[in-house]
Formats: structure tokens, sequence, C-alpha cells
């Protein structure tokens, strides 16, 4: 496991738990749950995820792309900002 | 004054009677790339829908033949939706609901012959019962007018038009998606044409982000403070504290973020005014 998939995946797994969980994590939120099945995010809920990702990795994030296979775990997110060319002058 | 309460409820204007029709007929064939189309177009007016994927809008809208069965179906997305405010209480709040399933009270509450009912008829029923009463007569209604001294009356809510209307065919309340079908009728020749045709719009309150406004802070921010949340020992104050740095740092705050900010505010009111042991009461 790379040190960018690690790097990646904990600044998503904080702004989950900080914007969707309200800080309240339990210890329950599994790398593969699904934020739907959880009932975590509504319709704005996904908006907020796509302007995290494009703020933050400077990716963007198409119209296409914006389905759960992409978006709906901390693991589809990371995969998803992982596999996607970033542009110079990623924050840190 | 006269007022129209019980129209929609007793004749089919609502968008939640279009929204079930069209997630039943989406849900038949669970993959059409047209039928999702449907839902876009009844709610042109909330933008942050049309930008969702079909996959999104399946999962939001409960598409899935094991909803359609639901008692419940017409609300579950409702419901599912606000049922996310619970993740703000208290810890002792949530230890002495642990067991309660929302579900299964209402359903105890339902009549006997319910489950045979039309999707239609259910639907009406859970808007009649449950949000008319307290919602859409005392809170919207009664207690607004009565405090500016206007006394209001609802001929639709008189018995004898209820009993009528329930005795209507589905048909002639919704028409395809024709809202109020035959009152529409009904009303051609006495109402402008330009009223008759119109698109039902609702009103929306402004989102809960009206509450920092620097007006609104004077007193959100006491409500909301640590002190004064432990001391009506309803919500736990470090997750209200992020949904409110959440909805101040204005990143979209959804319809979801809103009502729990509002809904949260609304019972601190409740709770100062009342008293000063309120959520221990409950």
């Amino acid at each position: 496991m790379s040190t960018q998939w690690l790097f990646v995946k904990e600044k998503l797994r904080s702004f989950v738990v900080e914007n969707f969980l309200f800080g309240q994590e339990d210890g329950l939120l599994g790398d593969d749950d699904s934020f739907i099945d959880r009932g975590m995010i509504d319709s704005t809920g996904v908006l907020e995820l796509v302007q995290f990702l494009e703020e933050t990795f400077r990716v963007e994030v198409t119209d296409e792309e914006m389905v759960p296979e992409n978006l709906d775990s901390i693991f589809n997110l990371t995969r998803f900002v992982c596999g996607k060319p970033t542009e110079p002058g990623m924050s840190q | 004054m006269l007022t129209g309460e019980g129209a929609d409820e007793i004749l089919g204007g609502y968008d939640i009677f279009k929204e079930t029709k069209i997630r039943r007929f989406w849900a038949a064939h669970p993959d059409s790339k047209m039928r999702p189309h449907l839902l876009r177009r009844i709610y042109e007016y909330l933008p942050n829908l049309h930008e969702q994927s079909d996959a999104y809008l399946k999962a939001s809208f409960n598409i899935s033949a094991a909803s359609v069965d639901s008692a419940f179906f017409s609300h579950l997305p409702r419901w599912s939706m606000t049922s996310r405010l619970k993740q703000f209480f208290s810890d002792d709040v949530r230890e002495a609901t642990r067991n309660h399933r929302d579900f299964e009270a209402i359903t105890e509450r339902l009549p006997s012959s319910f489950p045979n009912w039309h999707w239609f008829a259910k639907a009406q029923y859970l808007e009649f019962a449950y949000l008319l009463p307290g919602y859409i007569l005392s809170s919207q209604g009664d207690r607004v007018a009565m405090a500016h001294g206007v006394e209001t009356r609802s001929p639709f809510l008189d018995y004898r038009v209820v009993e009528f209307a329930s005795r209507l065919p589905v048909s002639l309340k919704m028409k395809v998606l024709q809202e109020k079908y035959l009152l529409k009728r009904s009303a051609s020749g006495l109402v402008p044409r330009s009223i008759l045709n119109r698109k039902k719009q609702p009103y929306g309150a402004p989102g809960g982000c009206i509450f920092f406004t620097n007006a609104g802070r004077s007193w959100s921010d006491d409500l909301l403070s640590e002190t004064a949340l432990r001391k009506a020992g309803i919500f736990n104050p470090e997750r209200v504290r992020r949904l409110v740095s959440k909805c101040r740092e204005g990143h979209v705050a959804g319809a979801g973020d809103s009502m729990a900010l509002t809904g949260i505010l609304s019972t601190q009111l409740l709770a100062q005014h009342c008293s000063s042991n309120f959520g221990r009461r409950l």
C-alpha cells in the first residue's frame, strides 16, 4: 500500500467522519461500508463530497463519474482519487 | 378568512403523490434510463437533484421491489432523510430510545384494512393523519394566523367534503400526473385559466444558514451554546458544534443539515421556554 494511498484515505476518512457523522465515528465505519446503506448521505452530500475532492485533491469529477462505484465508501473514494491524474500543486 | 387547507390531502395535490407514482413506475423497471427523468421533471425546483446520477437518485428515492411492498413506500425517502437527525441526540436520549422502532409504532396505529388499500389512498392517509393536524393546521396555520388575530376556516375539511372526496376514484384526483384534476375541472370558468394551469410550487422556509446572519446569531449562538445544550440534555454538544460550523462555513448545506439545525434550534427554544429540566422529563 503506497504512502499516497494511505494519505488520501486518511484525508477522506476525516472529511467523511467530520461532515457526515459529525465527528462520531465509534470506530464503526469500515473502509468498505456504503454511505448510502448506512443512511449517511443525501443528494447534497454527494455534491459536498465532489466539492471536497475537487478542492483538496484538485481532481476533476465529471457527471458520469458521480456514481456509487466511485464515491460510496472510503475504499471506492480512495481508489477513485488515486486513479486520477492530479494537477500540479496538489495540496499536501 | 377561508383557507384551502385539506384540499391537497383529500383531492390529490401534493408532489408526494406524483413522486410515489413515478417511483413505483421506475421500480417496475429499475434499469430504465428514461423513468428517472420523470422525477427530475416534477422536481424542477430542486437543483441538487438534477446533478444526481441515476444510481444516487435510485438510492435516495428507495427504488427497489422491497420498498414498494412497504406500507410506507410513499414516505420512505422523506422519513429516512429525517431519521438522520437522530444522530444528534445525546447519549441519554439515544439510550432511552434504543428499543423504539418508529415504523412499528405507526404500523400499530394504522387502520386494520390499510395493507389492502390503493397505494394512493395509503399516501393520502399518511399525509392526512400525521402531517395535517400537528404541522399544517397547527404550526403552519392556526398558530401563525391567530398570532396575528386572523381566524381561519377550512371548507375543504368539512366532513361532508372529506367523505365525498374519499369515495372518488383515484383517477379523478390525479390524472396521469395532473394534480387535483377534479377540483381544477370544477373550477373551470370560475377561476382564470392561468391559475388553473399554474404548476404547483411548494413554498419552503429558507435554509438553516439564515440563523447565522448577524441578526440571527445573537440568539442562535445562545441556544446552541454548549451550556444551553447540556442544560436541556437532548442533543450532543460536540456533534451540534460540528453541524453549526459546517453551516457557518457555508459549505453546500443540504436539506438534511438544514432540517437538523432547524429541529435542534426549535427544540432548544422549546426547552428554554418550558423548563430547565426539559430533556429528562420527555
